[in-house]
């Protein structure tokens, strides 16, 4: 049993325990983590924070660069 | 050519090798393979991401050397500016809690903000060894618009 799917048992344990409020959120959220494959989110977050990390020192060279050549 | 000059080469070189020889390490925990458009476009947005910072080096690598004149650097870095922006954006969308039907619109949306790339027919149109390194770090940004594009399309 993947972590995800222990998760999600786990939740679905305390659905069952819990009054309705708090149960309705949960549901909620596994719904939501049962539509994506729990191994997408993660990759395309590092993805992202890598994109994210060149582009800005990217920016930030242009803008160093900007500064030093100030006329 | 001066001294200069053949050490602003020689840096741009040593650049393009740094960024293009080196196998890039994603943070992600464990091995991944890309399979899910979402993935894909992510994927070819980091590629982007990365030519761009490498571009950026080279051109103000040339424009400090004084290979390339104030005006062109700074035609150069404006062009590098909105791709590393645009990259930025896509990145944070698809960083996003957005479902991928909300996304879709979105980056379908950010895409009519790339530039257009008459800088790289004026650059690749100077046929001087001097400007190889930054004609080479161009065309590969146009390689990596041409993938994100490609990907937003599929």
């Amino acid at each position: 049993m993947s972590p995800a799917t222990l998760l999600l048992v786990i939740q679905l344990i305390q659905v069952a325990e819990a009054g309705a409020p708090i149960a309705l959120q949960l549901i909620l959220d596994i719904k939501k983590a049962l539509a994506r494959d729990p191994n997408v989110p993660n990759v395309i977050d590092a993805l992202a924070a890598d994109s994210q990390d060149q582009a800005g020192k990217a920016l930030a060279t242009i803008a160093a660069w900007r500064a030093a050549h100030k006329q | 050519m001066n001294v200069k000059q053949i050490l602003a080469i020689l840096v741009t070189s040593s650049i393009i090798l740094g960024t293009t020889g080196c196998a890039k390490k994603v943070t992600a925990t464990t091995p991944f393979t890309v399979t899910t458009p979402q993935q894909k476009l992510a994927k070819a947005n980091d590629i982007l991401a990365t030519s761009v910072n490498s571009a950026v080096q080279i051109t103000t690598s040339l424009g400090t050397s004084g290979v390339l004149t104030p005006a062109q650097t700074e035609e150069a870095l404006n062009y590098e500016q909105s791709l590393a922006a645009f990259s930025n954006s896509l990145a944070a969308i698809l960083k996003s809690s957005a479902t991928w039907q909300q996304q879709i619109p979105q980056i379908a949306l950010l895409v009519t903000t790339i530039p257009s790339q008459t800088l790289i027919a004026k650059y690749t149109g100077l046929n001087n060894v001097q400007y190889a390194g930054l004609i080479a770090a161009i065309q590969g940004l146009t390689s990596a618009v041409q993938i994100v594009i490609i990907e937003v399309q599929q």
